[in-house]
């Protein structure tokens, strides 16, 4: 049986070694193929993970930006409350000054009499 | 009804003069009479007007800067975001070049001359026992 198959492997150890060598050729290109897909799965699930990350970070920034017009609306409206609390103060002192002027002419017409000078610079005529 | 009168006076020759009056008095200058309620608006109003413009501008002035500070904050908020981009795509980059790496060093030819000394061996060997054989 050993002499059958030693004469055998004599007879064809060109068909063996062909075998052979494809079987090597084979197993390399099948090690390659599995070296490429993981090459490719690594850059998917790179890929992958920055598309998160970016999807995390704009979500923030999104939000950072929204909270920052937020604060500049209620910064806006608290100056427009200023603005108008401002204006009203201004019409309440304008009123007690035009009362203290009428107040002066019926009782100090004297220092009224200096304030149009000083701010005109009229010239009194008794 | 006692009404007092204020007069002023606008002709050139004569300089601005002005003079207090009762009502029905004789005026001792030419001139347009203002009651004291007048008087007041008029004594009153460049305050006002100044008091006016002050707050407009205080109003105008710290809109520009709510709208200044706005920009900033979105551009600081820009940036920061930018900059956490670039560092996770150069983390994430990093990574995968390492695996990559890692992935071309096995295919790489790291033990080539191991892997020649073998071959010629085998080669050798193989040659050998077709000789052996053959004779």
């Amino acid at each position: 049986m050993k002499e059958k198959i030693l004469v055998f492997c004599l007879k064809h150890w060109k068909e063996i070694g062909l075998v052979l060598l494809l079987l090597v050729v084979f197993a390399k290109g099948r090690y390659d193929i599995h070296n490429i897909v993981k090459a490719n799965e690594i850059s998917r699930q790179s890929l992958e993970n920055q598309i998160t990350e970016l999807q995390s970070i704009h979500e923030q920034e999104i939000q950072q930006r929204d909270e920052a017009l937020e604060r500049f609306r209620i910064r806006n409206e608290q100056l427009e409350m200023r603005y108008q609390d401002a204006l009203i103060d201004l019409a309440n002192e304008i009123d007690k000054r035009k009362k203290n002027v009428i107040k002066r002419y019926r009782e100090d017409k004297d220092s009224l009499r200096i304030q149009i000078e000083n701010t005109y610079g009229f010239t009194y005529v008794p | 009804m006692f009404l007092n009168i204020l007069l002023f006076t606008t002709v050139s020759y004569a300089g601005s003069e002005f003079t207090f009056i009762d009502q029905g008095e004789r005026s001792p200058i030419e001139g347009v009479v203002f009651n004291p309620e007048a008087l007041s608006e008029v004594l009153v109003t460049p305050e006002r007007l100044k008091q006016e413009c002050e707050i407009e501008w205080t109003r105008t002035i710290e809109r520009k800067e709510n709208e200044f500070t706005l920009e900033i904050e979105k551009e600081k908020i820009r940036y920061n975001a930018l900059n956490k981009k670039h560092t996770i795509m150069l983390i994430e980059k990093d990574t995968e070049i390492n695996e990559l790496q890692e992935i071309v060093k096995k295919q790489s030819p790291a033990y080539k001359w191991m892997w020649f000394a073998i071959g010629i061996a085998a080669g050798g060997a193989t040659y050998y026992g077709i000789e052996q054989v053959t004779q």
